[in-house]
């Protein structure tokens, strides 16, 4: 009896297990969703999201557009540990000249609502993904 | 002049540019061609070619240092090999 309780307990383990690895998989594959950002959710984003980069772009804005696909790559990759927002300057002034952003792409990185890293320019993905890492240790 | 016009205008002015300073436009059609329209929609709707990957504080005279060629421009092809807008690069064999 007490071997079938821990035959029963293994294979609850194991199957608590796989379906945690089912639900990341299924994370990743779909990617987790880029917030939207404007001066009006900008607070409340913030302080909702423990650790959250936020891309400040412009439409027409050669390099936001080559960052654009980056941080919709590494929104799936740290899903559910870092989440990422866009911010379009055009629309949204405030909070941009808010932070001091005079050109763009800006990456803003914020750690428990306060500033904690910028990006500014086009930089590459391992480029990005390293001043995550470096900005939340604790989400690797 | 309609956008068009002023794009081509603007791509015109920017080859000459670059040509005269030894430099050359980014060889990637799509991007440049994101960045001529940005300069271009800045042209026809503020009436200058402001850089449309820095923020106007909205007072003319202190946005006139990001009118394109903007005052950053030199400094950053020299380190970086290129504008921060990716309009202006050096040449490869450089």
């Amino acid at each position: 009896m007490a071997d079938d309780r821990s035959w029963d307990e293994d294979l609850e383990r194991i199957r608590r297990q796989r379906l945690r690895e089912l639900e990341a998989a299924a994370q990743l594959g779909r990617g987790a969703a880029v917030l939207q950002v404007s001066d009006a959710t900008f607070s409340d984003i913030v302080q909702k999201n423990p650790f959250i980069v936020i891309d400040f772009w412009a439409e027409w804005c050669g390099p936001c557009r080559m960052v654009s696909p980056v941080i919709g790559e590494l929104a799936a990759e740290f899903a559910g540990r870092v989440a990422f927002g866009k911010c379009n300057v055009d629309e949204n002034p405030r909070i941009a000249a808010g932070f001091g952003i005079s050109a763009i792409p800006t990456l803003l990185f914020f750690a428990n609502g306060m500033l904690v890293d910028r990006v500014i320019g086009a930089q590459p993905k391992e480029a990005i993904r390293s001043r995550v890492l470096r900005a939340f240790g604790s989400v690797r | 002049m309609t956008e068009n016009g002023t794009i081509e205008q603007i791509r015109a002015w920017a080859k000459k540019y670059a040509k005269e300073r030894g430099w050359v436009l980014n060889t990637d059609e799509r991007q440049l061609n994101t960045v001529l329209r940005g300069l271009a929609r800045n042209k026809e709707r503020l009436g200058e070619q402001y850089c449309p990957c820095r923020l106007r504080s909205g007072d003319p005279e202190k946005d006139r240092i990001i009118i394109c060629p903007c005052i950053y421009h030199e400094e950053e092809i020299a380190k970086e090999g290129k504008c921060h807008c990716n309009l202006f690069f050096k040449k490869r064999s450089e």
